[in-house]
């Protein structure tokens, strides 16, 4: 067995060492003929490949954190792209408005729960023995109700999104800004009393807050892009749902990955239909975001809002980055990712820190999906197609290797391109498939294993 | 345990709920004209088989819509030397096997030997094999598949056929001074009929194609095929597209890829979705298509009339088709003077000249194609002057002959 492994991987290493060869020579023969064509392609797959990124890099980290396949990944893709149709679309489908009441209700139940639950989760069980139960109780629930009926008004009231929600952002600025000044004022003054630094830091917070909020509300334009974090965060909440209402049972009874897998498949399949009954399967297009305006440069043409997509990858990159090698938060995500027993076993509490980390993960996707759906078009089945993109995206860069989405996700964008120089354009997705089956069966841990 | 077997029970349940609601869904029934004047003599009948339901739906409505208004006016006018017709229509769907179901019905149930129909042409190719055999003559306004020039005696239409409108792009590309083309198709019968006829029409002129590609139908990001086709340095770009989100879609991204040349089409990509989508960059968007010439009288009146009783207009010049096969059936009837007698009536439409809504003075050929129109040249607008009125383009006139 060993034998044959080193066998396999000295195979691999002369293979890659030819196709590498051949793939350079090619490019660069192409190039030489070409280089208009060639400026084009690598826009081109700039463009997908930050998408692509993008995928890689949520999956990434949902994968390496639990170790299987969630599918429902794809699902926030399409919901994250969705949202925004259903939020800034006044068209009517089918006779029916877009917009419609049961559809929210849904998703504003979502919500409640999983709030309830992050209540349950964190204050309750720090609370407990010090105030009593029933008020906690009934305190928790009176606030994950009020989350519910707000998203529910969110999400029904798309024309009046910018001044519903106008206290959200205010109060969320607030917070975070008085959290910071906090933190800075304590490192200054290290022995003052606490009182007067926190009343400085909540009147700072409150101004600037009111001032954001403020903002939010005089600006009708913004509506668009508050809907685009208002489906990201929807997205990400369905995602905890899912995760809190159907793998966490799973993964105390049948420790196999195989039943999670296609448990997900299930729920992705289920959202797809749903979405394509909902909003019907023809492709439809988002409405016009700024930078659709395309820029010549170098002979070739970028439109600004793929710049911005390019950017949107980056940022998460380094966002992602910063959280799991910075923060306390993301030691414990790696903590769950080595040894999740063991993880248990030192006070963690993993089934939060693992509810946060699909939180991100489907923000992530959702992202994705909303940025491919503004560059081309939203269609139900796109959840499937991007979900796949991004599994080779990390496969290709090595599974759990946040350096390797990225790199993963750009080279796959590239090679889609440059592979259909001499082929008919419907080869993209066979090449594609053709590099997962390469790359599983001679590197399965991708140009950069995780360390 | 009983909430469980509760649950399933109701689980159970689901499925014959929904089986029993689509039951309840209203099947088209056939709508009987209304007689202005009650008479003893028995009503002319006459079938009609359209895709009322399922994706020809659009079309089949319309195009029965308007038939109904004809038979109205007929019927208001006195019908044919007192003997009004009557419509009987059937649900043909989008296709063979519905249109066959439908046939059967109409032929063998209400005896009827003249039908007007089909919509779609995978309906008219699967109906046609059984009107040729058992001698019913089938008329449609609608059906553009070339095939269907060799379906039969008894097989006629107004639709004027996708190799007409290959012959017309064709013509209208040489005189427009093109000489290198790109060509992007979707997958799908109808696109690449079109596609196939075009470039034969162009490359016969003289033209040559630089590029092609071609696109499944499912597809939302067609910029590396477009890549390609632009680095041929075409002078155009031809598409052919059977969906009009891809359509608009094509138009869009060729101009965001820095594409300034002019572009060509057929009818898809310049409907309402496909402008749409595409926005400004559809302006100067070429199509021929077959449209209703603003000059006639008829026309006009026509589309008028059908927005007064049913408060839209869609797919304007198939709304004149259908409207004009029921002009031309009354007239054949009256010469004929039986709705049993198919022979006579075929005999009749070989022989007859007709002026209508959709042209002046065309007849049929010995193959049952309609003969003496011609396709327009469609020019879209700036996306300013775009109303609901003019639909986003203006005529250009007739595809020209070089």
């Amino acid at each position: 067995m060993l034998r044959f492994a080193a066998y396999r991987e000295g195979q691999g290493r002369i293979l890659a060492a030819a196709l590498t060869t051949a793939a350079a020579a090619y490019v660069v023969w192409k190039i030489a003929e070409s280089p208009d064509q060639a400026v084009q392609f690598a826009f081109n797959g700039l463009s997908v490949g930050a998408v692509y990124a993008l995928l890689a890099l949520g999956f990434t980290l949902v994968y390496s954190t639990v170790w299987f396949f969630d599918l429902y990944y794809g699902a926030a893709a399409a919901m994250g792209a969705y949202g925004v149709f259903y939020l800034r679309t006044s068209e009517t489908v089918g006779g029916n408005h877009v917009n419609n009441p049961y559809v929210s209700a849904v998703f504003a139940l979502v919500v409640a729960g999983v709030i309830a639950w992050a209540l349950h989760e964190s204050l309750f069980r720090r609370l407990e023995r010090r105030s009593n139960p029933t008020t906690l109780r009934a305190a928790s629930g009176l606030l994950a109700a009020t989350a519910g009926i707000y998203t529910g008004f969110v999400l029904t009231n798309p024309d009046h999104l910018h001044m519903l929600l106008s206290p959200a952002a205010g109060v969320t600025v607030a917070v975070a800004v008085g959290g910071v000044v906090y933190g800075v004022l304590q490192r200054l003054f290290v022995g003052t009393a606490a009182a007067p630094l926190l009343i400085i830091s909540a009147i700072a917070g409150c101004v600037v807050g009111a001032y954001c909020g403020l903002l939010v509300a005089g600006a009708p334009g913004s509506r668009l892009y508050l809907s685009w974090i208002v489906s990201c965060l929807v997205a990400g909440a369905v995602g905890v749902a899912l995760y809190r209402g159907l793998y966490v049972y799973m993964r105390q009874r049948a420790r196999s990955p195989l039943i999670m897998l296609v448990a997900s498949l299930g729920v992705l399949l289920a959202i797809t239909a749903a979405t394509a009954i909902v909003f019907e399967s023809a492709p439809r297009p988002l409405p016009r975001a700024f930078g659709s305006d395309s820029w010549a440069l170098w002979g070739g043409n970028i439109k600004g809002f793929n710049v911005f997509t390019v950017g949107v990858a980056i940022a998460g990159f380094a966002g992602l980055l910063l959280l799991l090698k910075k923060t306390a938060l993301g030691r414990t995500i790696r903590a769950i990712g080595d040894d999740e027993e063991v993880a248990k076993v030192v006070g963690i509490n993993t089934t939060v820190v693992i509810a946060i980390v699909f939180f991100i993960g489907a923000v992530f996707a959702a992202a994705a999906g909303l940025l491919s759906g503004h560059d081309t078009a939203i269609q139900p089945r796109m959840g499937l197609l991007l979900m796949l993109k991004g599994w080779i995206a990390s496969v290709v860069g090595g599974i759990g290797n946040l350096y390797g989405a990225v790199v993963g996700g750009f080279a796959l964008g590239m090679v889609e391109q440059f592979g259909i120089w001499d082929l008919a354009g419907e080869w993209k997705d066979v090449i594609s498939f053709l590099i997962l089956i390469l790359f599983l069966s001679f590197w399965p841990r991708g140009l950069l294993p995780r360390g | 345990m009983s909430i469980w077997r509760v649950t399933l029970v109701f689980l159970l349940l689901i499925p014959a709920l929904v089986v029993a609601a689509c039951a309840d869904e209203p099947t088209p029934t056939p709508t009987a004209a209304p007689t202005a004047t009650p008479t003893p003599v028995p009503p002319f009948k006459i079938g009609v088989m359209e895709s009322l339901t399922g994706p020809g739906e659009t079309y089949g409505t319309v195009s029965n819509q308007a038939k109904q208004l004809a038979i109205d006016e007929i019927n208001a006018a006195g019908g044919i030397d007192g003997r009004m017709i009557e419509l009987v229509v059937e649900d043909s769907k989008c296709s063979a096997q519905d249109a066959i179901t439908a046939y059967r019905k109409l032929t063998d149930v209400d005896g009827v030997k003249i039908i007007l129909g089909t919509s779609c042409s995978g309906a008219m190719l699967g109906a046609a094999p059984l009107a040729e055999a058992d001698g019913v003559v089938l008329f449609s306004g609608l059906a553009t598949n070339p095939d269907i020039a060799e379906a039969g005696d008894y097989i006629f239409r107004t639709a004027m056929s996708d190799a007409q409108l290959g012959i017309d792009t064709g013509n209208l590309l040489w005189a427009d001074g093109i000489r290198t083309l790109a060509t992007i198709t979707e997958a799908t019968d109808y696109a690449e009929g079109v596609r196939r006829s075009s470039v034969a029409r162009f490359e016969e002129l003289g033209g040559e194609v630089v590029a092609e590609e071609r696109y499944p139908s499912d597809i939302t990001d067609f910029r590396s095929q477009l890549t390609k086709l632009f680095n041929a340095d075409p002078d155009a770009l031809h598409i052919a597209a059977q969906a009009e989100f891809s359509g608009g879609t094509i138009v869009k991204q060729s101009r965001e890829l820095g594409f300034d040349g002019p572009i060509y089409s057929e009818v898809v990509p310049v409907g309402a979705t496909a402008l749409e989508v595409a926005g400004e960059a559809a302006t100067g968007l070429k199509a021929v298509t077959a449209d209703l010439d603003p000059a006639n009288r008829v026309a006009q009146r026509v589309l008028q009339d059908f927005r007064a009783r049913y408060d839209y207009v869609t797919l304007p010049w198939y709304l004149g088709s259908a409207y004009d096969d029921v002009y031309i059936t009354a007239e054949c009837l009256k010469r004929t003077g039986d709705d049993q007698d198919a022979d006579g009536f075929r005999d009749c439409l070989y022989d007859i000249t007709w002026s209508g809504a959709i042209g002046e003075n065309y007849s049929f050929d010995d193959k049952g194609e309609v003969v003496g129109l011609s396709n327009l040249v469609v020019e879209v607008l700036p996306l300013s002057e775009r109303t609901e009125e003019n639909q986003g383009y203006r005529v250009l006139g007739g595809a020209p002959t070089p």
